[in-house]
């Protein structure tokens, strides 16, 4: 709820056209602590935000408008500040966390911005609309995560697109090998499970064109090569 | 197999009880029989290769591109798909090279581009026609064996059939295995050789059984043409002839199979090459030993002769290289077939039980090839 009002609170500057952009909050912890809380500038130290345990660190993010922003952590009824993180003495003989959002940082993020709005920019507001639906769901890390379709024609490829590497195990072929039964040419050599139901092709040459395949017969293995003439 | 394995899959701890069951059964029956229960209790895909090729032709292609796959994958002998009806019409073998040879030949040659553009389906087609047979799915009921088949059936439909190979193809799914043949049966048999107990006749000589061709034997010498090889071949229906020189005795072996030779060096047009220029090609005269054997062998030295020879006949010869017959690896297969034939109306009740699971045609003796 707090975090609600918060989010409410940044997202009437939004309006007022004050941009924000994300920053990311972290108190490292100590296996015994249970609960953290964020005060800090932005939300004039009334409102405390939880913060979310992640592995070693509770962890909160907000969207801040540019400006210097003092912050301090509320663990389990402690009041602590960050030593590895840059701070400033606050007026009670303690000592606040600090954290600047610098215009450059807008710039960084407009650029990113800019990036997904012409790659799709109906997902990214559909984004938008889910954050404002549930605000209360902890929002992920910033940034793009649809796939990009590959082009449906073949000009809009970039040349340097090629076909993915064929599996190594694939370039073995017991066709293409040895056997030490020279006598008895029909005989090969057992083939891994990984070539059976592959189908290989010997280019086609004099108009005849020859196709392989490995396919298992109970425990035995048949290797068919099929001679078809192209015309 | 190792009798401390853990099998935990259902299906192979049952093959592993039938396999016991197997072992069990060759300790309590006759050492006369165990050849027969061998073949008897071993299926065509206990045959198959753990991992083989097989050779699938279009019946489009032309008869010219089908043999230089054959010469390629150096195979004696292709299944035929036919794309429009899905189904396998027949196989292609060196006979039909020969056949085609014989064709174009007595056609003075006009019908060559025949036979570089024709295609297979044509071939068969014109074959199906002058041997009278109106068939119109063109065999699309071509004989084979399942692979759940014995192995003494697969012998018995070799044998009754005349031909050296069969397709083994799977019933439900059509797919072509392999292709079952009597030396592939022979060098299956001989891996459990030495754990099998030993029938009497594997020590008893040639002279005694008396197996293989001994009379009316069609010999050519170094000036035979070829042509004249291929009309034998074409006639009688063998698979190799030995060559003798002027004293008569052994010099060589010309094989159906040395006429892929033919086709991979595409000398095919000149027919008329008496022997003596082909058989240098073929075979490294230092290193090439022609595989021969005496009257005294015995039946055991016999099979180690085909099988690590990787031969399908050996020539008789007496100690002065004359020929006194030929024994074939289908002799064999024959002599064996017979033999327990004998043993089954010895005992009323021979095959303990196995003889009821459909066995085929019963073999009936005919007459031999050569």
């Amino acid at each position: 709820m707090q975090q609600y009002l918060t989010q409410q609170a940044v997202d009437a500057e939004l309006k007022s056209g004050k941009k924000t952009i994300p920053v990311v909050f972290k108190y490292p912890a100590s296996p015994k602590d249970k609960e953290a809380l964020l005060a800090g500038s932005f939300t004039n130290w009334k409102e405390t935000i939880v913060m979310v345990k992640s592995e070693n660190d509770f962890v909160a993010i907000l969207d801040l408008p540019e400006g210097r922003h003092e912050y301090k952590f509320f663990i389990d009824g402690r009041w602590e500040y960050d030593l590895n993180e840059p701070s400033v003495d606050d007026s009670h003989s303690g000592r606040n966390n600090v954290v600047t959002v610098k215009k450059s940082d807008f710039e960084v993020m407009e650029a990113l911005q800019l990036d997904s709005m012409t790659t799709s920019s109906s997902h990214s507001s559909n984004i938008n609309k889910q954050k404002q639906n549930h605000p209360e769901m902890a929002r992920s890390p910033p940034g793009l995560y649809d796939k990009t379709w590959p082009p449906a024609n073949r000009e809009e490829f970039s040349p340097t697109d090629k076909p993915p590497f064929l599996p190594p195990h694939l370039l073995n072929i017991i066709l293409n090998q040895d056997t030490a039964a020279h006598y008895e040419p029909a005989l090969l050599p057992e083939p891994n499970h990984v070539m059976l139901k592959h189908l290989y092709a010997l280019s086609i040459r004099d108009g005849v064109m020859v196709l392989s395949t490995t396919a298992r017969y109970k425990q035995k293995f048949v290797t068919t090569c099929f001679y078809k003439p192209t015309g | 197999m190792s009798d401390h394995c853990v099998v935990i899959e259902p299906a192979a701890l049952s093959e592993f009880r039938t396999k016991r069951v197997r072992r069990d059964s060759y300790q309590r029956i006759n050492s006369e029989e165990v050849y027969q229960s061998f073949f008897l209790t071993h299926t065509c895909y206990d045959c198959m290769p753990k991992s083989g090729k097989v050779l699938l032709l279009d019946a489009r292609l032309s008869i010219r591109k089908a043999f230089f796959a054959l010469v390629y994958n150096s195979v004696r002998a292709a299944l035929i798909w036919h794309a429009s009806t899905s189904s396998n019409i027949g196989l292609i073998t060196i006979s039909d090279f020969i056949n085609m040879l014989i064709a174009a030949y007595d056609a003075k040659w006009s019908s060559v581009a025949t036979l570089e553009s024709a295609s297979i389906l044509e071939w068969k087609q014109n074959l199906y026609k002058k041997n009278a047979v109106t068939d119109p799915t063109l065999g699309s009921t071509i004989f084979y064996l399942n692979p759940e088949d014995s192995l003494y059936k697969a012998i018995l439909t070799l044998i009754e059939r005349k031909v050296h190979r069969i397709p083994v193809i799977h019933p439900d799914t059509h797919d072509f295995l392999y292709l079952i043949t009597h030396k592939r049966i022979l060098k299956f048999l001989y891996l459990y050789i030495y754990d099998l107990p030993q029938p009497h006749y594997i020590h008893q000589s040639l002279s005694e059984l008396k197996i293989g061709t001994f009379n009316k034997l069609v010999m050519i010498d170094l000036q035979t043409k070829l042509i004249e090889v291929l009309r034998i071949f074409q006639a009688i229906r063998i698979s190799a002839l030995p060559v003798v020189d002027g004293e008569k005795r052994l010099c060589g072996v010309y094989s159906k199979f040395d006429i892929m030779h033919l086709a991979a060096t595409r000398t095919y047009a000149n027919l008329d090459v008496p022997l003596c220029d082909i058989l240098d090609s073929i075979h490294d005269h230092t290193t090439y030993q022609l595989a021969t054997c005496k009257m005294t062998d015995q039946l055991f030295e016999l099979m180690d002769k085909f099988v690590s020879r990787e031969v399908h006949r050996l020539i008789i010869v007496d100690n002065s290289q004359h020929i006194i017959g030929i024994v074939s690896m289908s002799d064999l297969m024959k002599f064996f077939v017979a033999s327990f034939e004998k043993l089954s109306r010895i005992n009323s009740n021979p095959l303990n039980g196995n003889n009821n699971n459909n066995d085929g045609p019963i073999f009936k003796s005919v007459p031999m090839d050569i």
